[in-house]
């Protein structure tokens, strides 16, 4: 064993690389954090601390409050039909010029939601009949929304003038394609 | 008051370096057969130590143990091409006795660890896995130690 002793020895003959240079560089090339900067660190956690204390204890105290965001129903009903009532057409005919010209109509037709989710208004499905069943050409349906919520009300509407019905301008109802 | 301590830290390292170095080369460079592993090992652990500064108690058993745990890293990164042994094609020119490296080549890491830190070092075997973070139980066990401990590992 003393001769293996001996032989590691003959390891203190290497020549040896003078690393110190090569430490110092690495030890500056990954510097921990300075003093200085650590302080301004701390003290911009302590400011965002203090920041989300005192917004905790303005919302407690009722002077701050969330925007109240209404809970939405289940997404609109895909069927406009759902829930939806159709109440009698009420037309307005009016003649604006001489007798036997042509005649103005305007028909409004109110829609109630008795459901319990929101349906959507699709005017292209509605369009005016004559007594005979035939389509009066309007100027399309008009509405205040798209939708229409629970137990609400909303009107269509649209107007016509017509040369040739005059007669049976008053009372058309509307119907459903 | 820090930087005061910080350059004292410094100082120290240094002074450890002046003194322990280049047998810390020479046993790493037994323990890798290598010598740019053996040199970036020891460059690596006293720039760390450099950097950690007065947060290190004993800067002499830091830096040995991190300059071996460094190159075993690196050589386990290497033993993804010969497992447990040094890398193929090592040239151990520097070195004399070949027939020294060539048998160490023979061991494993952890058994070339405990040799190079006994024989050359003269460690005894109980210190070796407190100083290194090394398990001399899992690798070749050589005699007992002497009594006295080296002055490479004290701290």
């Amino acid at each position: 064993m003393s001769d293996l002793r001996t032989r590691f020895r003959s390891l203190d003959d290497l020549r040896t690389p003078d690393l110190w240079s090569e430490i110092e560089a690495r030890a500056s090339a990954a510097q921990p954090v300075g003093v200085g900067r650590l302080r301004w660190v701390l003290i911009g956690a302590l400011l965002l601390l203090i920041v989300a204390l005192a917004g905790a204890a303005l919302l407690g105290s009722g002077i701050v409050k969330w925007p109240v965001s209404l809970e939405a129903s289940p997404r609109p009903s895909a069927s406009l039909q759902a829930g939806l009532e159709k109440d009698q057409a009420v037309v307005i005919a009016w003649q604006p010029g001489p007798p036997g010209g042509p005649v103005s109509f305007e028909v409004i037709v109110a829609l109630r939601n008795s459901g319990h989710g929101w349906v959507r208004v699709d005017r292209a499905t509605y369009e005016i009949l004559n007594r005979a069943g035939a389509p009066i050409t309007g100027q399309g349906l008009f509405g205040p929304a798209d939708t229409i919520g629970p137990g609400q009300t909303d009107y269509l509407n649209t107007g016509v003038v017509d040369a040739y019905q005059t007669k049976e301008g008053s009372g058309q109802p509307i119907s459903r394609r | 008051m820090i930087s005061v301590a910080r350059d004292s830290a410094v100082g120290e390292v240094e002074a450890v370096y002046r003194q322990e170095g280049d047998r810390m080369w020479r046993a790493l460079y037994a323990y890798t057969g290598d010598e740019e592993v053996a040199a970036d090992a020891v460059a690596d652990a006293f720039a760390q130590a450099l950097r950690r500064g007065p947060a290190i108690r004993d800067v002499r058993s830091w830096v040995w143990r991190a300059a071996f745990r460094i190159a075993a890293g690196e050589l386990k990164r290497r033993s993804t091409v010969v497992l447990g042994a040094m890398p193929e094609g090592v040239a151990y020119d520097a070195h004399p006795d070949t027939q020294l490296l060539d048998a160490l080549q023979r061991l494993t890491a952890q058994q070339r660890a405990v040799v190079v830190l006994h024989y050359y070092l003269d460690c005894p075997v109980r210190d070796i896995a407190r100083r290194t973070g090394l398990n001399p139980a899992r690798g070749a066990r050589p005699p007992q130690p002497r009594p006295t401990a080296p002055a490479c590992l004290a701290g």
